[in-house]
């Protein structure tokens, strides 16, 4: 049995582990929902989708039932195949209940109270095999993704900066993150636990919010620390601008910690890989190329704390100093463009259609090549570096 | 300052009546009348000063989506509005409570294809589909603001209201006890909704 848990779910933390531990069921979370659940639970599989972990696909793709509770997560083709597995949703609002799989029961109300009333009902599953599996996986996923992030990229890795943060993450932290790659490394290297809270565009997906919510987060939590990822290509359409309104406020805040990670690869990278994969077309550098921009110096001009990182063995300590600095810093660090975000379940034909767009002359085929090939031999390799 | 309280004093007052806190927003002249009315309340709610409208916008769903609150934002008419637009449509998408407060050209320029003036409840009738209002007399305002709000909760929804500037200088007046008059109430209480022990209706399972 498989949950999907979606940022309706997030009052129904500990109804959601009862009816897991009670149905021996994994529990996947879509990109909203990241926050609902701790990622320390063993049967907790990550997210799901184009962002998403193998072990969350495994899931769907084999188990016998599906439970939704307060999810619209819109990816059907990452959901069991249709008569697969028989399907019941919770949600709150009738108006988006029972659409993206044909479930067979729609249940109106809150999820917590629907969880709870649902539970006397069910029998605890004694056969523990599927569940075993599933922990098993998630085990090895997250060794994967340790190794996926110590592969040594030019000159730093981006999924680094993201694991290294996750150990340090401090448990009261608020974690934003914008559109484009910097979502897919937040999506699947960040293990989130204690109160921790993340969120970014979900569904409309656009391109700039990371740093204004970085900001409505500090309004509304003063006290807590904040995190923002964003990658160059938001940061120049409009959180370049928005530093100025951190640097307007930041003293009013009781914990003026904002640490704000820029992903410093020169390349609307997202779209430029989204490319490659979908279209089989080589990189147009017309379009994708970003000029050179200081954030870190933009930042100290207004000041605010900068650091520069281009070297993976500087980032632990980059992270420790902006988490105890006195104010707002922002971490500009200079990542490879060539770092492949592979879907979990990449296909032969994505890959091929990759490969085909390095052959066609993508100016960066070289590098690409080299790092997809030794990341994806991570996710075949578990614990192998 | 006037003797009485205007439209955008009493705008102002039922925000904090609603314990509204903090409206990101960016100032122009479709909405003076409400700046000035916030420098006659000492600031209260925060104004908090965005680089543009789009971010306000954004910086209202994070609030929301960071503390479960209602998120509010503001911008002058014309371009202000439209510079909203993109951050409420975030709030659609991912179903967050926020209400956008706008400034529109006086009503006696409306119609005249006047400076900044372009047609926002068309504009908002999509991003704003749950509830969109303009407040053409001041005994509209608490209700229009008060749906506005609830409405926003309710539907987990973006929401906005419009509000001439002409008529944000207008002396406050209550709605009375009368006929055509539609008096509001603050606050709302939500039940826990919970599904029938029996199932009672919809179609049987398969």
């Amino acid at each position: 049995m498989a949950i999907l848990a979606g940022q309706g779910a997030r009052g129904a933390r500990h109804e959601l582990e009862e009816v897991a531990e009670l149905l021996g069921a994994g529990i996947a979370k879509p990109l909203l929902g990241k926050d609902v659940l701790s990622d320390e639970l063993p049967y907790v599989t990550g997210s799901i989708g184009l962002l998403g972990t193998r072990p969350s696909y495994e899931m769907m793709m084999h188990c016998d039932t599906l439970l939704t509770v307060g999810s619209s997560f819109p990816y059907t083709q990452f959901l069991p195949e249709f008569g697969q597995a028989r399907a019941v949703q919770i949600d709150i609002d009738g108006k988006f209940i029972g659409m993206r799989y044909p479930y067979e029961v729609n249940l109106v109300g809150d999820s917590a109270a629907t969880l709870r009333a649902l539970m006397p009902h069910l029998k605890r599953k004694e056969d523990r095999s599927w569940r075993e599996a599933i922990e098993a996986g998630v085990a090895g996923w997250w060794q994967s993704m340790d190794a996926e992030a110590e592969v040594a990229a030019d000159p730093v890795n981006p999924m680094l900066v993201f694991r290294e943060l996750s150990a340090r993450l401090p448990m009261d932290a608020i974690v934003t993150a914008d559109s484009g790659s910097s979502a897919n490394w937040y999506a699947r290297q960040l293990r989130f636990r204690g109160q921790m809270r993340g969120s970014l565009s979900g569904n409309l997906a656009t391109m700039g919010p990371g740093v204004p919510y970085g900001i409505g987060a500090k309004f509304g939590h003063p006290d807590r620390p904040v995190i923002v990822f964003a990658g160059d290509g938001a940061m120049q359409m409009n959180g370049l601008a928005e530093l100025i309104t951190v640097k307007h406020y930041w003293q009013e805040w009781a914990d003026p910690r904002l640490v704000i990670a820029v992903l410093h690869n020169n390349d609307l990278n997202q779209v430029t890989w989204e490319m490659r994969a979908m279209e089989g077309s080589p990189k147009f550098t017309e379009s994708q190329r970003l000029p050179d921009v200081s954030y870190e110096g933009f930042a100290r001009s207004l000041g605010l704390h900068g650091i520069a990182v281009d070297d993976p063995g500087d980032l632990g300590k980059a992270w420790e100093q902006a988490l105890a600095a006195d104010r707002p810093t922002v971490l500009d660090v200079r990542t490879d463009p060539d770092v492949p975000p592979i879907p979990p379940h990449a296909t032969f034909e994505q890959m091929k259609d990759a490969a085909t767009a390095m052959l066609k002359g993508d100016p960066n085929r070289w590098g690409v090549i080299k790092e997809g090939v030794m990341t994806k031999a991570r996710e075949v390799l578990p614990g192998q570096s | 300052m006037a003797s009485k309280p205007t439209v955008a004093d009493y705008l102002l007052e039922r925000l904090r009546a609603w314990d509204v806190e903090h409206v990101f927003a960016y100032a122009g002249d479709g909405i003076n009348g409400i700046l000035a009315a916030w420098g006659r309340a000492e600031n209260k709610p925060q104004f908090v000063q965005a680089r543009h409208e789009e971010m306000a916008a954004f910086e209202a769903v994070g609030y929301a989506k960071f503390t479960g609150r209602v998120g509010v934002c503001m911008a002058t008419s014309g371009p202000g509005a439209i510079h909203l637009l993109n951050g409420l449509y975030d709030a659609k998408l991912d179903h967050v409570p926020v209400v956008a407060i706008v400034g529109q050209t006086s009503r006696s320029a409306m119609g005249g294809s006047y400076q900044q003036e372009v047609d926002l409840l068309s504009l908002y009738k999509d991003v704003a589909s749950e509830y969109v209002q303009m407040v053409t007399v001041p005994e509209q305002l608490p209700n229009v603001l008060d749906r506005a709000i609830r409405t926003a909760l309710a539907e987990r929804a973006p929401t906005a209201i419009i509000i001439p500037s002409d008529v944000q200088e207008l002396e406050y007046s209550a709605p009375s006890h009368a006929f055509k008059m539609v008096p509001s109430s603050l606050g709302v209480d939500w039940p826990t909704a919970s599904p029938n022990d029996e199932r009672s209706s919809g179609p049987p399972m398969s």
